[in-house]
């Protein structure tokens, strides 16, 4: 270790705070990316729990038309039971999956009950617990399937209840038209003799092991979504903590020029820095690998049934590697720029060694090449047309390559606004203040804009793509569900009770779903629909389009439907609010999930502007002193350091919202939708204010810290 | 005519306990209204410390201060904030600018603090007589040691303030520019009607001022009307030597 090194690390021992507040960007993202991977291992094992369908008992699994008695004379099969399933239409309640079970015996896949119990006579029936907790069925309810009537006698909790969902025998189940997926074997037969014509036999073991990789395969793909976000988070640290260094190094710049006047070399400086920046990527690493860690003890704890936690130590490492080099990659250039530091300086004053003017033309020379990426993966990425993933990934490399512009041009936006601000004149002392501080270290203040406003615009991208897909989505279902219910497959007999029935407003429906778009949505009079409830060839129509008459609520809809078309129908019957629901519900577990991953660039650039202002407010001790000295109160100053905290936020919000916005708008033109995508204008708005106040809380504590700065401090011995 | 400021009894003591050191020790002293005070003393005398007191920037351990009939020590921080920014003026040694404010920027601040418009005729004849009517859309960093000093006499003078204090005003200037702006406060005590207390450990400085408050070891040591550069260093030599003045 060279003796500058030893100096510096001295130092970093003495004040361990600072290699805290220095590396708390990237030990969050550490965490970030720590607890991903602990997740993603929870995750794996309980998804491949569920997808596991094929129970442990079932030695061999037969597909194809099997003959249910021959396997059961098979010399070895202990037991063979039916798998089957069906979508059929549960009267008054729409589509529901039916999944069949032997109930009883080593072969069946029920979990123990959560209430009632279990079915004994042919017209009974369990319950899925998400199903019961939807439509607040309980055990003893009366279901509709077909002609049949089926009681409801138990509740059970089932794996991948998407969709409503009914348990029967396998008997019952083939009465209703439920198909044979396959057929579960125990005991210990010959394979051969199981076989037949059109039939395969495997292993239960093999059948399982392609379930569990089903699901993993799945795990996989979100582990690479969230990666990216993972990435995201990191990039965002990575520009705060290079920040932070260069705001730490100039704090130190008589300290290091009097390394280089005792004749440490500049390339012995450049290294001490960058060991520096290794003990405090080591320190953020583990730091965030064990808060994660912590995380996720907690939530397993809390949760319950919650997977027990296993930690993956080698990826582990792999974190805490990755903080190392993304905190050595942050202070390459301060590193650099820290040994160019001359010994003269050690002699001269302290001051801001970050403050001052920014080079113009080379910023505005690099912008204007990442300019010319991201508008030409945008133009590409909008009119590419085909696969919409590969529009989308071009959209993505243009976002961040205008990123990338932004960092570039950041110092110079950082003027021009304050010089704008300056000029409205109305502001308050505090504010003219803040403003000012903020001008005179642009770099410092551009960093943190810019990772706030990478913050911002990918949750404005968000907001405006999930409007796009819903506004999409509306269309969509509208178009192809014109009418509060649509019967397909009904025949001519149904369809006529259905015109017939004064609560209902009837008319035919095209056949198929990829009909011309806006056919029937105009009005239809009773009159005219219907004498149209037959095709003109007199059969009945694929589709009957079904409104409520005025004053018909949704209830009573529904309970004329069910009359219309009878018990013994085989029309699959959907109601078009069901449907909406369902597409809302889906687009608000995405649109959380999103934010939940979006959120840790913001979490990470809201620390940015905190370790920020902590730092200025460090060095402007003796300015803040000579304030407090001709007459700013401690109220005034900390209105300061928060109105600087919130002219960021303010400036972050609106860059983010506008390239953010746009490049939602862009993603969506890639996805070739067929709706204009609506802007989400009060969402956005709320956006803008969050991101304000959460900017100005991120400054409750420098702000503090500097009002607390004595008027004599102004005086201090240099 | 009262006296602009009064130290009773007032005792400073830094650090606690067994390390504790009095940087002040029992001073009563009277600052006149409309005179030019220099406090002196050798290292170490506490008169940074006594200055400090007397403009409301620290708070004694014990003893009074009063600007005037305001008893400082019985005000909050918020009402001696206000004392500060309305009532007193500073110019200190150095770094007593704002680097992010233009000249002009600084001179406003204290009446900006107060959100006042400052006099526009006071100030534009205050900018002429400190000569520094074309720098004032400079920064800082823009303007010599003496020009700087001279924005922060503006700054000072600008709210008429009851008492201006200087801490070392001239102590990072050359000769010339130290006596132009000794020269300043001078007049802005006599033509202007002010009151000025300096600290200085400069006599040729304390030479400028109507009289001189001499310190040693925290506690008073004697003082020197219309004093001249020979007198306040005999008074200063004495005090080194250890005898009364």
């Amino acid at each position: 270790m060279n003796p500058a090194t030893g100096s510096l690390l001295a130092e970093t021992r003495r004040t361990p705070g600072r290699v805290v507040l220095t590396g708390l960007a990237i030990l969050i993202a550490t965490t970030f990316a720590a607890g991903t991977l602990l997740l993603t291992d929870a995750l794996r094992t309980e998804l491949t729990r569920d997808a596991v369908r094929t129970p442990e008992a079932a030695a061999f699994v037969v597909r194809g038309p099997a003959d249910l008695a021959r396997i059961r004379a098979t010399p070895g099969v202990t037991d063979a039971v039916e798998v089957r399933s069906a979508f059929l239409s549960v009267r008054g309640q729409g589509t529901w999956s039916l999944e069949s079970d032997p109930l009883t015996g080593p072969l069946t896949r029920l979990p123990a009950l959560a209430a009632g119990r279990l079915p004994t006579g042919p017209g009974e029936a369990l319950l899925g617990a998400a199903t019961a907790q939807r439509t607040h069925l309980a055990p003893g309810a009366r279901l509709t399937i077909g002609e049949r009537s089926v009681t409801v006698t138990g509740i059970a909790t089932l794996p991948g209840e998407g969709q409503n969902t009914l348990v029967t025998t396998p008997d019952l189940l083939a009465a209703l038209g439920g198909e044979l997926d396959q057929v579960d074997v125990a005991g210990t037969p010959d394979p051969a003799a199981l076989t037949g014509p059109g039939l395969t036999v495997r292993t239960g073991a093999a059948q399982r092991t392609d379930e569990a990789e089903g699901a993993s395969a799945t795990v996989t793909a979100v582990l690479a979504g969230v990666s990216v976000f993972v990435g995201l988070a990191l990039v965002a640290a990575v520009v705060v903590v290079a920040s932070t260094f260069r705001i730490v190094l100039s704090r130190r710049r008589t300290q290091l020029a009097l390394l280089r006047c005792v004749g440490a070399t500049r390339a012995q400086v450049t290294r001490a820095v960058l060991a520096e920046a290794a003990v405090t990527g080591l320190v953020a690493g583990v730091g965030g690998v064990a808060l994660a860690t912590g995380l996720g003890a907690v939530l397993t704890a809390v949760i319950p049934n919650a997977p027990a936690l296993v930690i993956p130590w080698a990826a582990f490492a792999g974190c805490v590697a990755l903080a190392v080099v993304a905190t050595l990659a942050a202070a390459a250039i301060p590193a650099i720029a820290a040994g160019r530091i001359p010994p003269v300086a050690a002699l001269g004053t302290a001051g801001a060694a970050d403050a001052g003017p920014p080079r113009k033309a080379p910023r505005i020379v690099l912008a204007s090449l990442f300019a010319l990426v991201a508008g030409g993966g945008g133009v590409l990425g909008a009119r590419i047309g085909g696969d919409p993933v590969v529009g989308i990934a071009l959209v993505a490399v243009s976002g961040l390559a205008a990123f990338a512009a932004l960092i570039a041009l950041g110092p110079l936006i950082v003027g021009l606004l304050a010089r704008t601000l300056g000029r409205l004149g109305n502001l308050s002392a505090a504010g003219r203040m803040a403003v000012a501080n903020a001008r005179q270290v642009p770099r410092r203040t551009a960093a943190t804009i810019t990772v706030l406003a990478l913050g911002v615009g990918l949750t404005s991208a968000l907001l405006v793509g999930i409007a796009g897909v819903s506004a999409e989505a509306d269309r969509s279902i509208a178009e192809h569900f014109p009418s509060a219910v649509v019967v397909q497959g009904a025949d001519a007999a149904a369809a006529a009770r259905l015109a017939a029935d004064p609560t209902l407003l009837v008319r035919p429906g095209a056949g198929r779903a990829d009909s011309p778009p806006g056919q029937g949505t105009n009005g239809t009079t009773p009159d005219q629909a219907a004498p149209g409830t037959t095709a003109p060839d007199g059969t009945a129509p694929d589709r009957v389009l079904v409104d409520p008459a005025p004053g018909t609520g949704d209830q009573a809809l529904r309970v004329a439907v069910d009359r219309a078309l009878g018990p013994d129908t085989g029309a699959l019957v959907t109601y078009t609010a069901d449907l909406r629901d369902q597409v809302r519900n889906a687009l608000d577990v995405s649109r959380a999930v999103g934010f939940g991953l979006v959120g840790m660039t913001l979490l990470v650039a809201v620390v940015g502007v905190g370790v920020t202002l902590a730092l200025s407010v460090a060095e402007r001790t003796r300015e803040t002193g000579l304030l407090r000295a001709v007459g700013l109160t401690r109220g005034g100053v900390r209105a300061m350091v928060g109105a600087e905290a919130a002219f960021a936020g303010a400036a972050a919000a609106v860059l983010g919202a506008v390239i953010g916005g746009g490049y939602g708008l862009l993603a969506l033109a890639a996805m070739d939708l067929r709706t204009t995508p609506p802007i989400p204008w009060p969402e956005l708005a709320a956006l803008l204010v969050d991101v304000v106040v959460v900017a100005a809380l991120a400054a409750v504590i420098p702000a503090a810290r500097a009002a607390r700065t004595p008027p004599t401090a102004a005086l201090a011995e240099l | 005519m009262s006296p602009a400021a009064t130290a009773v009894d007032l005792v400073r003591t830094y650090g606690r306990w067994d390390a504790a050191v009095r940087a002040l020790d029992g001073v009563s002293l009277e600052i006149p209204t409309g005179r030019f005070t220099a406090i002196m003393g050798p290292s170490g005398s506490g008169k940074s410390t006594l200055l400090h007191l007397l403009a409301g920037l620290d708070v004694p351990t014990s003893g009074r201060v009063l600007l005037g009939d305001t008893d400082l020590g019985a005000l909050p921080d918020a009402a001696l904030t206000r004392v500060r920014r309305d009532r007193l003026g500073f110019v200190f040694q150095a770094f007593n600018l704002l680097p992010q404010l233009t000249a002009a920027q600084n001179i406003d601040l204290p009446a900006r603090l107060a959100g006042r418009r400052p006099d526009p005729a006071w100030r534009t004849a205050l900018v002429g007589l400190l000569g520094i009517a074309d720098r004032l859309e400079h920064r800082p960093s823009q303007l010599s040691g003496g020009q700087q000093q001279r924005v922060a006499v503006a700054r000072a003078l600008l709210g008429r303030p009851e008492i201006v204090f200087a801490d070392e005003p001239t102590g990072n200037l050359d000769t010339t520019s130290g006596h132009e702006l000794l020269g300043l406060l001078t007049r802005s005590v006599h033509e202007l009607g002010r009151t000025v207390v300096m600290v200085t450990h400069d006599a040729v400085a304390a030479s400028f001022a109507d009289q001189v408050l001499l310190l040693r070891d925290g506690r008073p040591a004697g003082s020197l009307v219309d004093p001249t550069p020979d007198t306040v260093l005999a008074a200063l030599r004495d005090l080194t030597a250890g005898v009364p003045a």
